[in-house]
């Protein structure tokens, strides 16, 4: 608060021009115009469907891919070594591919999404899954349990921790990779918004675009992972230790 | 009925090749019998636990449980091993009732048991209670209601009691000795410790190392009939003969190491190996071999 307080007295005092870093007040203002006429909800609401939708598609691949991989050593010899590159490339780098296969539509962008996330739900799920205690396995199979029930019932649930962790990375990337992808192409949502305010040399609106990420991104975290996380350390017991 | 018919067990490891854990392995339990497999560490024992449960396959030979081969692993054979096992992301009580949903056992029934055998090892206060909130012992206590659940015949116990302090050990064993003689269930007992077998089995078979063989056989329940207690004069003796026994042979083991490929098959296999040892608990014991 007090950080914020003296951000406004600098700008204010006019330390700096006011269209290079505008004052606190300047970007509640435009925060305030844009919710007003609608294009920042509307921008969240068509950003976060991307969001979501690219996220759901990347937990199903990536905890199925990631299972296959720890599980198959044919799988982990042919696609390990490129699941490992592919995480290092940002996957923005697919756009220009995305828009030659998909062209110009919502299939792109939920292609570059998918890209940014799923890899690093794949990696965490193939970790959790191999570090699973194989006398769990053991033991659930002397109580009759065997083929998917064995997968859904035992290795999956004690892999969730790891699991987790891969998935709040996963929302994070998919979040970069969306604002990254709708920066350069124009197609609504926040990313586009951002991309306007710059045309327009307009500071206080793209900050004030980004102060509705972040706070977007805090809102998800304190209501879901945060919540998923206490729920495992709690059954777990891991908070103790 | 359980049995074991010339088992052979080998093990590939990378430093040492292949590696015989049994050979030539035969044995038979009987139904209600509660036998405690005794043996130093590699002996093979729990390889032969985790072949009646079916957990690993034999490469010669064959077990039979109540006449059919055992193919893999199955809820006519509960299973407790070193380290409890049970599931962290579950209940107490969700714990026990695994085995039963796995088998789709109704809902109400599956309640009544789980509530039966938590109350049978004295746990039925913890239902809803997570895992890591229990002391080694309680673990074991609700692995054992959990092998339970599923009312198996037999109940094969892989050091079950190893890792507690002695505190809740003893009084396990004494429960698990009243389940036995209530349930009349049919126990495998595999531990390295040899008062803990003298003071659980109605029959202890020792075994020697690599690969294992029957070196004694020990009927217990004719001498010393329950309840018994492991620092009781008669217990500490029998086990301490039974080791002495054990040592011999080992000696014995490792003469004959030096000459290990070839003729090993042919060797005269309990009754030379066993040798001193079991006529002399057979001598303490008052038998005549």
């Amino acid at each position: 608060m007090a950080l914020v307080l003296a951000w406004e007295a600098a700008s204010r005092l006019g330390l700096w021009r006011p269209w290079v870093f505008p004052s606190p007040s300047a970007i509640g203002r435009s925060l305030w115009s844009g919710v007003v006429d609608g294009s920042i909800p509307r921008g969240i609401a068509t950003s976060l469907r991307r969001l979501v939708i690219g996220y759901l598609l990347s937990l199903v691949g990536g905890v199925g891919l990631g299972l296959g991989l720890a599980r198959s050593r044919t799988l982990r010899e042919s696609l390990g070594t490129i699941v490992t590159g592919l995480q290092a490339l940002p996957s923005i780098c697919w756009l220009p591919l995305a828009l030659l296969w998909f062209g110009l539509s919502e299939s792109a962008i939920l292609f570059v999404v998918v890209a940014g996330s799923l890899l690093s739900i794949t990696v965490a799920t193939e970790s959790g899954v191999s570090n699973v205690p194989p006398l769990y396995v053991r033991a659930a199979r002397t109580m009759g349990a065997r083929g998917a029930t064995l997968y859904l019932r035992v290795i999956l649930p004690a892999a969730l921790p790891s699991i987790l962790s891969g998935m709040r990375l996963g929302w994070t990337f998919a979040w970069r990779s969306l604002m990254a992808g709708e920066l350069l192409f124009v197609s609504g949502g926040l990313g586009q918004l951002l991309a306007t305010g710059r045309e327009l040399g307009d500071m206080a609106r793209v900050m004030a675009v980004m102060v509705a990420i972040v706070t977007l991104g805090l809102v998800t975290e304190v209501l879901f992972f945060k919540q998923l996380d206490a729920r495992v350390r709690e059954v777990w017991g891991t908070d103790r230790a | 009925m359980i049995e074991v018919c010339r088992v052979g067990k080998r093990f590939q490891s990378t430093t040492r090749g292949v590696t015989a854990a049994l050979r030539e392995m035969s044995l038979t339990v009987g139904d209600g019998e509660f036998v405690c497999l005794v043996g130093p560490s590699g002996c093979g024992k729990t390889t032969l636990l985790n072949l009646v449960a079916g957990l690993e396959r034999p490469d010669d030979g064959e077990v039979r449980v109540h006449g059919r081969p055992v193919r893999g692993p199955g809820p006519d054979r509960g299973v407790m091993f070193q380290d409890a096992a049970l599931f962290p992301w579950l209940s107490v009580a969700e714990n026990v009732a695994f085995g039963m949903k796995e088998l789709r056992v109704a809902k109400r029934e599956r309640e009544a048991r789980t509530k039966k055998y938590l109350d049978l090892v004295k746990m039925s206060g913890f239902a809803r209670v997570w895992v890591h909130e229990l002391s080694g012992g309680m673990k074991q206590r609700v692995a054992l209601a959990r092998a339970l659940a599923l009312e198996p015949d037999i109940l094969l116990m892989d050091e079950p009691f190893g890792a507690l302090d002695p505190k809740s050990r003893a009084a396990l064993q004494s429960e698990i000795v009243e389940i036995w003689a209530r349930t009349k269930k049919t126990i495998v007992f595999v531990t390295h410790d040899m008062a803990e077998a003298v003071r659980l089995g109605s029959r202890v078979i020792v075994l020697r190392a690599r690969p294992a063989r029957v070196a004694m056989d020990v009927d217990v329940a004719a001498r010393l009939p329950q309840p018994r207690h492991v620092d009781q004069a008669e217990v500490v003796e029998l086990a301490a003969h039974l080791k002495g026994g054990l040592d011999e042979t080992g000696e014995h083991e490792a003469v004959d190491g030096e000459s290990e490929d070839g003729h090993d098959d042919e060797r005269p296999a309990a009754a030379a190996a066993g040798g001193g040892g079991a006529r002399r608990a057979a001598d303490w014991l008052g038998l005549h071999l």
